[in-house]
């Protein structure tokens, strides 16, 4: 069977899986994920926890202005 | 339907992705038989849950919640069955058919493809280097327009 190194790089990870999870819980607070997203790309790293918080608040604040 | 891959015959076989809800009694046998998560409610916060399935039989589950507020989708959790886990497994290509069929969904709500997760810490380098998702923040990856079509291409557009 021919794979491309997508397909093939997905079966690799299928194949030394050892408990069959790709995902686990997370936090899901919802906040503004472009902002995030240029952000990041802005300060060229992930962003920290305190800087998600303030994105998270700001979506909670806003939240609750619509409601 | 979708297809996924027989390891055994090497034949795409069809399935499908259906919504599902797990009892509290269903999630518990599950986990007897090697789930590792409790996918029943509220164990599993997530809004919509989605099996992929072949004849009849449970392959994969993710686990999503859809906020349409900032336009995204947020996925909680995605496993593949204890038959489809390491190199003895059934079939291939569970995990990619299911966030694909979950980035579909997040372009038909109009989130334009973005969704995110927070992926088995092992698998962050799969994750970003192969399906093309940004590490944005400490944990969560996220899947932007253009890796979301590139995962609806390798594993709905046909394998």
């Amino acid at each position: 069977m021919i794979m491309d190194s997508y397909l093939r790089a997905a079966d690799e990870a299928e194949n030394n899986m050892t408990d069959g999870v790709w995902a686990v819980p997370g936090d899901d607070r919802t906040f503004n994920v472009r902002k995030a997203l240029k952000m990041s790309q802005e300060l060229g790293r992930p962003l920290n926890d305190a800087e998600m918080e303030v994105l998270y608040r700001e979506a909670a604040e806003r939240d609750a202005k619509r409601e | 339907m979708v297809k996924i891959r027989h390891v055994a015959t090497g034949k795409l076989v069809d399935a499908t992705v259906t919504p599902v809800t797990i009892s509290t009694g269903d999630a518990q046998v599950m986990q007897t038989e090697g789930w590792n998560f409790d996918w029943s409610y509220p164990a599993n916060r997530a809004e919509c849950v989605l099996a992929l399935k072949t004849f009849g039989d449970i392959q994969g589950m993710i686990g999503f919640t859809r906020h349409p507020g900032d336009y995204y989708t947020f996925i909680h959790l995605l496993e593949s069955a204890p038959a489809n886990i390491g190199k003895q497994k059934k079939y291939r290509f569970v995990p990619g058919v299911l966030l694909a069929t979950v980035a579909q969904d997040a372009f038909a709500a109009g989130f334009d493809g973005y969704m995110t997760l927070q992926p088995k810490t092992r698998l962050y380098d799969l994750y970003i280097d192969t399906y093309g998702g940004r590490l944005f923040e400490n944990r969560q990856v996220l899947f932007d327009t253009f890796a979301s079509k590139k995962l609806i291409k390798k594993y709905i557009g046909g394998i």
